[in-house]
């Protein structure tokens, strides 16, 4: 065979390699992309299961039996999270039991999820802003995070005391 | 004789790019089946979940009483008004049943595992639609401490597990064996407001 032939032949196979490594990735990453957005809708179910469990909660500690109430009355912001006692999520009887609560979940498909919740009062004009002192709206804010996926997921939800 | 060589070699290295060329269709093919089939999987999986969500949270709804009847991990069966203020038939309890169909039922599949979750109301109207790829459902159910309960007026949580396969059987596009791991799974709990 001559050398310009050679190298020709060289060539195409050289350029169809890069087509085909190409090609591979693309596929990869198209399958990596669809498991990645299985694992975010497990990620989103894992999330609102938990606000499900938090709103069968009372709003405060001092509404459990409700009555009237001032907001001062309310717990104090620095007082947020799990009461004495409450050790475990079975033991929680209002939202803001829930600040700082985490789990990890391992599903059939995907191990160690991680599911953490937050809760603040916000301000009554604007639920973006954490208030520091309390008011008649707590937020609570989850986040779903796994190793297998690229960002977490945060799921919000205000709580008005007549929620429950 | 140089001639004849060049053809013969020219022949052969056309001949394996050809069949490169053949084999990154085939692979093209499988990838994109594959492709469809999971997001078939993961729309299947989120119908089911729709469906389920929206039946369960009504249990209880303008009934006063002990709202569930039955409480099974495949079967469930409750009081709930499912029609909405101001629709015919609102204000009558009905009887809402849900159970899990065994895998026999599932016919125009090639998944042999595939089963027809059956929706029930009042004892007549019997919905049960194509699988979907449903192959296990699982209802547990808690009560207000989150533990697992069969007490039916302790139940305050209904949770549903399900998986869900491919309808059609279909091999792995990078091994080529049948892949029964290609699967999604769904959980979902729900506080149905009524109970």
């Amino acid at each position: 065979m001559s050398g310009i032939n050679s190298l020709l032949s060289i060539a195409a196979i050289f350029l169809f390699s890069l087509i085909s490594l190409r090609f591979n990735s693309v596929a990869l990453q198209n399958m990596q992309l669809e498991i990645e957005n299985k694992v975010y809708l497990t990620a989103f179910s894992l999330g609102d299961d938990l606000l499900e469990k938090i709103k069968q909660r009372a709003f405060d500690e001092q509404t459990i039996v409700f009555r009237s109430i001032n907001p001062e009355e309310l717990t104090q912001t620095s007082d947020l999270g799990p009461d004495a006692g409450e050790n475990s999520a079975s033991d929680f009887d209002d939202l803001d039991d829930y600040k700082g609560y985490n789990m990890t979940v391992s599903l059939p498909h995907v191990e160690g999820f991680v599911v953490q919740s937050d809760v603040n009062y916000v301000q009554e004009d604007n639920y973006d802003e954490i208030s520091n002192i309390q008011t008649f709206y707590k937020r609570v804010d989850i986040t779903v995070s796994s190793d297998y996926i690229n960002h977490p997921v945060h799921l919000s939800f205000v709580f008005t005391l007549h929620s429950k | 004789m140089n001639i004849l060589l060049d053809i013969l070699g020219g022949t052969f290295i056309g001949g394996i790019l050809l069949l490169l060329v053949i084999k990154l269709n085939i692979f093209t093919a499988n990838a994109s089946f594959y492709s469809d089939n999971e997001l078939k999987l993961q729309q299947n999986a989120k119908t089911l979940a729709e469906i389920i969500n929206y039946d369960l949270r009504k249990i209880g709804y303008n009934y006063d009483g002990v709202a569930i009847i039955t409480a099974d991990s495949t079967h469930i069966k409750f009081y709930a008004d499912m029609n909405e203020p101001g629709t015919p038939g609102y204000g009558t309890v009905d009887v809402v049943e849900y159970y899990l169909k065994d895998s026999t039922s599932s016919v125009g599949t090639s998944n042999p595992s595939d089963r027809v979750l059956c929706r029930i109301i009042n004892y007549a109207d019997t919905i049960s639609g194509p699988s979907l790829g449903l192959v296990n459902l699982k209802f547990s159910y808690l009560n207000v401490q989150d533990i697992e309960t069969t007490i039916l007026e302790d139940i305050v949580y209904v949770k549903a597990e399900f998986w869900v396969e491919p309808t059609e059987i279909m091999n792995n596009f990078i091994t080529g064996q049948q892949d029964s791991s290609v699967f999604t799974y769904w959980e979902l709990t729900i506080n149905p407001r009524n109970i």
